[in-house]
């Protein structure tokens, strides 16, 4: 018993406005991001969640936990109430961003490919990579790797530094998509409300009342506490206190006040205890495998080679480029054979530079396209020599091109309008291509997804696309295929 | 009423579709088995309308943690098409099933569900981010309720098929009525018990009577209505004779 003046305390009042807490060491939260990495150094993330993991209290409280808030990127969850022998996972969706990492991949020409994989790190912090590779048609050898049943590459890339590793490759090679693994480290903060021990002592000195206030922090953290105190008397309230304190593990602050009152007072306290702290976090790559997601890989996409320079010739070496992950090195536009006509090897290669490790296409292939640029007022004699040719055929059409004027026109070249599936309209029919293709398409060429979508179905029905857009008419020419630009007037 | 019974009974050849797909959608076929339910165990208490509790348990089969994502449990109704109170033999007409208070939990953790209801059928989507380790399982629960009975005066049926688009190794389904169970379709032995490959469906029937009826090798309401008809022949036949 505690007591300032000749009288034993009298009353205890206690409020409790506090809630409570959560053990940081059994939070943890974990980011998962569906991510692919080009070879050109883009990278795409489709779904990106965290996961934050409450696991079974080893009783470090001793009570219930409630309304805890973890904020993590911009966005946050709640808790409302977790008692000691809860597990609970909960999840929340994020918007997707990018990793800070970027792999670029160079070819250097000669008798055997040489495929060199530049990892850019722009984490503030050393990152392990590993990079799952399975054996492919061409493959002659790599470096920095361990070869079993697949080819492993486990590369340590220092803070805002790079790491590379090697494959050599000849003949006709397709490098398949390979698992990316690797885990950030970063962390969340977490708040909650935490209960804190407090009495208060009230005695007596004649009509002087002395009381006495104890709160104590009887928790391993430091904890922000709000300390607010009053007194009635009949019908007066009077305000005492209102203190913002940190209290440390186990410290007890004490606050006394006294009053001159004929009456009894009754002394009121009320506490709020806050707990801010970290949680760890990591980031960790997924991938969809059917639509399900694998966590821990990320992909990597393949690509195609040939290799093209002549034996007994010299080979040279492309330099690296230096770029770093940021800016993300422009791509060439380029396909891999898979999606387009099978390209046939330049009769003298030399030793080519390739920025982009995706295969282009030689030039003979390009020189089938036809460059055509029509006003759409001569679109119409076009028709009359263009007509019987495509009257069978169909043509495909760039939907944003259509207007009422070249509609009429367009269709009495190509009786059979074709259009992607995202772009319908009445009286034309419809492809459906594969996404994938359109997903290459888009990237390869920098092309949106919808001129993207118009591109791949003119490659798939192998028919010539009309457009307004030169963007889409000189990706079109590139790809080998013929295309015809309408003007505008 | 025997005849807006009878009409009602033609009506329980209505088939209750409560498709599992445990899938993110859209379904695709399954070359590679990552995932399998290892255990399910369905719970219906059939009233007016049918109380449906399943308790999944997930197991991955990969040697790599595993997101099952978003999955999907589908529910629709198929009868031959109405005419009034009648329905016209021969005929197909697909329905969506009226779904409400739909929860889905882990333990403590809450799992988001989300019901859609397109012009054929009912979608309950829920969506499980929590990884499943290589060999482990994951167990959660959705309820909800669902008017999937079919109900007439004397009689009332509920058929289920269920199927996923992985292999499902141990299924048992309870269903619980007030009334007597009269017919069930496979025999249920206290409850049923079924494996289901992946991408197959099986169906359940359980007919439940008002009636104090045995269990029977047909459906209640056909022999029931069969036997008041002859009966009523049987009865007409003396009648019209006398005349």
């Amino acid at each position: 018993m505690r007591g300032l003046g000749l009288f034993p305390a009298v009353f205890v009042l206690c409020l409790f406005f506090t809630m409570t807490i959560l053990s940081v060491s059994a939070q943890t939260l974990t980011e998962y991001r569906e991510v692919i990495f080009y070879p050109d150094g883009r990278q795409k993330v489709i779904e990106d969640w965290f996961v934050v993991y409450i696991e079974e209290d080893s009783g470090k409280y001793g009570a219930e936990r409630y309304n805890a808030v973890i904020t993590y990127r911009n966005a946050s969850v709640e808790v409302q109430t977790i008692s000691q022998k809860d597990n609970l996972s909960l999840y929340h969706p994020l918007e997707a961003e990018n990793v800070n990492i970027s792999i670029v991949a160079v070819i250097e020409k000669g008798e055997r490919d040489r495929v060199i994989y530049n990892v850019y790190n722009n984490y503030s912090q050393e990152i392990f990579i590993n990079v799952t590779m399975p054996y492919f048609e061409g493959f002659i050898d790599c470096e920095s790797c361990q070869k079993d049943n697949m080819i492993y590459f486990n590369l340590t890339v220092p803070p805002h530094g790079s790491s590379s590793f090697r494959i050599y490759a000849s003949g006709r090679y397709s490098i398949p998509d390979a698992d990316v693994s690797f885990e950030i480290n970063t962390s969340a903060r977490m708040m909650y409300k935490v209960p804190l021990d407090f009495s208060i002592t009230k005695n007596r000195v004649d009509n002087r009342w002395f009381a006495t206030f104890e709160v104590r922090n009887q928790l391993n953290d430091f904890v922000n506490a709000s300390l607010k105190g009053w007194v009635i008397t009949g019908s007066n309230r009077t305000d005492l206190f209102d203190e913002r304190i940190t209290l440390s593990p186990g410290e007890t602050v004490v606050i006394s006040r006294d009053i001159v009152s004929s009456e009894t007072p009754v002394f009121y306290l009320k506490v709020d205890g806050v707990v801010e702290s970290s949680i760890p976090a990591k980031i960790v790559p997924v991938k969809s495998l059917e639509d399900r997601y694998i966590t821990g890989y990320g992909v990597l996409k393949g690509f195609s080679g040939l290799t093209t320079i002549a034996k007994g010739k010299k080979l040279e070496v492309t330099p690296t480029p230096t770029a770093t992950p940021t800016p993300i090195p422009t791509p060439t536009p380029a396909f891999t054979p898979e999606e387009l006509p099978t390209p046939s090897p330049s009769p003298t290669p030399s030793a080519v530079s390739i920025k982009s490790p995706i295969e282009l296409l030689p030039e003979p292939v390009r020189e089938v396209a036809t460059v055509v640029m029509l006003p759409a007022t001569y679109v119409l004699m076009l028709s009359l020599i263009l007509s019987p040719a495509f009257s069978n055929r169909g043509i495909v059409v760039d939907r944003r091109s259509l207007n009422p004027q070249n509609y009429r026109i367009l269709r009495s070249i190509g009786k059979r309008i074709f259009l992607p599936r995202s772009t319908p309209l009445e009286g034309c029919y419809i492809v459906e291509v594969d996404k994938e293709i359109v997903e290459r398409l888009s990237f390869n060429l920098n092309l949106s997804a919808e001129e993207a979508e118009t591109l791949a179905v003119a490659l798939m029905l192998k028919k010539p696309l009309f457009t307004t857009s030169r963007k889409l008419f000189e990706a079109a020419i590139k790809s080998g295929c013929v295309a015809y630009l309408i003007g505008n007037s | 009423m025997p005849v807006s019974e009878l009409s009602k009974r033609l009506g329980s050849t209505m088939i209750f579709a409560l498709i599992l797909l445990v899938a993110i959608i859209p379904s695709s076929s399954q070359p590679i088995k990552v995932e399998e339910i290892s255990k399910y165990s369905m719970e219906v208490t059939v009233t007016d309308s049918a109380h449906v509790r399943n308790e999944i348990t997930l197991r991955n089969l990969i040697d790599k943690p595993l997101v099952p994502g978003i999955g999907e449990i589908r529910l629709q109704k198929v009868h031959p098409v109405k005419l009034f109170i009648f329905y016209i033999p021969f005929t197909e007409e697909r329905e969506p099933v009226e779904v409400s208070e739909v929860k889905a939990y882990s333990g403590k953790t809450i799992i988001n569900t989300r019901v859609e209801q397109n012009s054929e059928y009912t979608s309950i989507y829920y969506e499980i981010w929590h990884p499943i380790e290589p060999g482990k399982e994951y167990t959660f629960t959705i309820e909800f309720d669902a008017d999937i009975v079919e109900k007439g005066l004397l009689f009332k049926t509920i058929k289920i098929p269920v199927g996923s688009d992985v292999d499902i190794r141990d299924l048992k389904i309870d269903v619980y009525s007030d009334w007597k169970l009269t017919y069930a379709e496979p025999k249920m032995d206290g409850s049923w018990s079924a494996a289901i490959p992946a991408n197959h469906i099986a169906f359940f029937t359980a007919e439940f009577s008002i009636l104090p009826l045995p269990e029977l090798p047909v459906q209640g309401y056909i022999l029931f209505w069969t036997l008041v008809i002859v009966l009523m022949v049987l009865v007409a036949i003396p009648i019209w004779r006398k005349r």
